[in-house]
């Protein structure tokens, strides 16, 4: 279990990147979403002890992280993935996944053998395996990005932005890797993608402005963009300023838009079941209005 | 047993990249091969004097005759030969000292200043943050691994040195370099030699470990050095000695330096063998030394805990 409480995190004296955010985070596969500069990556790594907060407490796993037992604690059970994640060029993957499952503590050869082969094998890495890094591709080093994480056995996984620059084949197979994880620990997933979410998170918040906006379920966050979503077909005429369009399908004779937001003047529009991305949207939506 | 995997976990990393790297590797061979030329420069230079004298001696009938009739043979000519050119080797260190202490100060800090910003700039210590090991652990570990880096080169210049001292030996007296000469060396190589690079590095390391970039270390590296020059002569200097700069250790070993093969030749001659610091030099006692170990480590030791707390006060680490 993990508990934020009345968190906030200033940058030198003007920049406010939490401000009071509450959260408890159960076991299982747990979705973190918001825009670029929301706040997500910092609240990521005050949650993996890399950061101190400026106000508040925060419970890692039965561990206060604001203090240096805790925070220890707390990476000894630790998988984390940072959004920007690099990797010493002249080393191959092997070298690199031995290196960090010594510092985790993986000290056992045999172990470490064992959980190497492993974690090859689950991020398809087994064959280039002693090839130095410089030689990967972007998908390449984001997955020993992964398999780092998972080195250890960590009890709490955190990923922050794992699919960026990712191809879909790649992201689908992540995804799942994930969810598979999040059997046996809990697993954050920080993103701004807000599919990666769909597709393997039932527990989310949406964070924007360094303040939570939705804390709930999927099925929640949908519900709440329920007559709001509407498809409009148009002969040329742009939808309303105040509607946020979803997609735009150009067609021979006309344009298919998906649109979010309060009904549109038009007869035209026909409301439709949302998805989670249009309930994210309409939420921002509804941040932004409500200012 | 744990932190001591990490240490060790982190200095392979730091050997492996040591040696791929260019900057610690070439200024170790650099400032060990310039150190060697400036020893052996002068006993080279009378190495071929020192053959025809020999060569005149045992080609004089008369000569051979009165020692023999002491009960020599003509190999002690040989040795008492190669042992004057290995007092001049020896004696070649006071004169040759200042060099070792600047190039190894000099360029040794700056090569090494890019180890912690190194794994900034690759992006992977937010990651190595992630993991249990402390930033105590995680800075010895740096120092070991590029210790281990430069000791191992270090034996290329140091095994040049001796190659080429043997050679030369072998070469204009057909006798190898005497065994104390050999074992002064050694001596002064890890009692001197070591502590001047184990604090070159570790300078460079802890002055490195406040900055982002791997260039932007390499000026406070060689600021660091420069500083550690001042520092050394200052903390270490022993009595005064007209020409000549060493600090305790290499005074020591100096002061205790004893050639056989000249005392067997002053025995022979009657006219005692000079000390090696000249008659009259002050003498000084091995707690002297300890001490100059001592204030290394304490010094060293106290600049890695400021860079620990700017670890932990800065990323949290």
């Amino acid at each position: 279990m993990i508990i934020v409480s009345q968190l906030t995190k200033t940058y030198g004296k003007k920049v406010q990147a939490l401000r009071g955010v509450d959260m408890e985070i159960g076991s299982g596969m747990f979705g973190l979403v918001g825009p670029n500069g929301a706040g997500k990556t910092t609240l990521m790594r005050i949650l993996a002890g890399l950061l101190r907060p400026t106000i508040g407490k925060v419970s890692v796993l039965g561990n206060d992280v604001t203090t240096g037992r805790g925070k220890k604690a707390v990476k000894e059970l630790l998988g984390y993935l940072p959004q920007e994640l690099g990797l010493y060029p002249d080393l191959s993957a092997l070298e690199f996944l031995e290196y960090v499952a010594l510092l985790k503590g993986v000290t056992d050869k045999v172990d470490r053998k064992k959980q190497l082969e492993e974690i090859l094998e689950l991020a398809g890495l087994t064959q280039d395996a002693r090839r130095r890094l410089r030689t990967y591709s972007g998908g390449m080093k984001r997955r020993v990005g992964i398999a780092q994480a998972l080195l250890g056995k960590p009890q709490l996984l955190i990923v922050d932005e794992p699919t960026s620059g990712l191809d879909p084949e790649e992201r689908v197979r992540l995804r799942n890797l994930l969810a598979e994880m999040s059997a046996h620990c809990t697993v954050i997933l920080s993103t701004h993608i807000v599919e990666d979410v769909s597709q393997s998170c039932n527990d989310l918040a949406v964070i924007n402005l360094g303040q939570v906006l939705f804390r709930g379920s999927a099925g929640d966050l949908i519900a709440q963009a329920r007559g709001h979503v509407w498809n409009l077909a148009t002969s040329c005429e742009r939808p309303e300023a105040s509607l946020t369009v979803v997609s735009t399908m150009q067609l021979e004779n006309s344009v298919h838009y998906r649109v979010v937001g309060n009904p549109p003047g038009t007869s035209k529009a026909v409301s439709v079941e949302p998805s989670l991305e249009d309930g994210y949207i309409w939420l921002m939506q509804k941040s932004r209005i409500q200012g | 047993m744990k932190t001591l995997w990490q240490i060790f976990a982190v200095a392979r990393t730091e050997f492996r990249f040591g040696l791929r790297r260019g900057g610690p590797v070439i200024t170790t061979l650099l400032s060990g091969l310039v150190f060697g030329a400036a020893i052996l420069l002068n006993p080279l230079a009378n190495l071929s004097m020192a053959k025809d004298d020999l060569n005149h001696i045992l080609q004089n009938p008369t000569v051979i005759e009165k020692w023999t009739e002491k009960g020599y043979t003509v190999d002690i000519y040989r040795q008492t030969a190669a042992g004057s050119i290995a007092e001049m080797t020896v004696f070649s260190v006071p004169w040759a000292w200042f060099t070792l202490l600047l190039t190894y100060f000099l360029l040794l800090p700056a090569a090494t200043a890019a180890s912690l910003p190194a794994d900034r700039s690759f992006g992977v210590a937010e990651l190595l943050h992630s993991t249990p090991i402390s930033g105590g652990s995680y800075l010895a570990g740096k120092v070991l691994g590029v210790g281990l880096t430069v000791g191992l080169i270090g034996l290329i210049p140091l095994g040049l040195f001796f190659g080429v001292l043997e050679g030369s030996f072998l070469y204009a007296f057909q006798v190898g370099v005497p065994a104390d000469v050999v074992g002064f060396f050694f001596k002064f190589a890890l009692l001197d030699g070591l502590p001047i690079l184990g604090w070159g590095l570790t300078i460079g390391i802890l002055a490195g470990s406040i900055f982002r970039s791997r260039r932007a270390a390499v000026f406070p590296g060689l600021v660091a050095g420069i500083l550690s020059i001042f520092f050394w002569l200052a903390a270490f200097s022993p009595p005064d000695l007209p020409f000549m700069q060493l600090d305790m250790a290499a005074y020591y070993l100096l002061q205790n330096y004893h050639s056989t093969v000249l005392d067997t030749l002053a025995k022979l001659t009657g006219f005692p063998s000079p000390p090696m610091l000249g008659k009259g030099a002050p003498v000084i006692g091995i707690e002297r030394v300890i001490i100059m170990y001592l204030i290394i480590a304490i010094s060293l030791f106290s600049l890695a805990g400021l860079a620990r707390l700017w670890l932990k006060w800065k990323e949290n680490f």
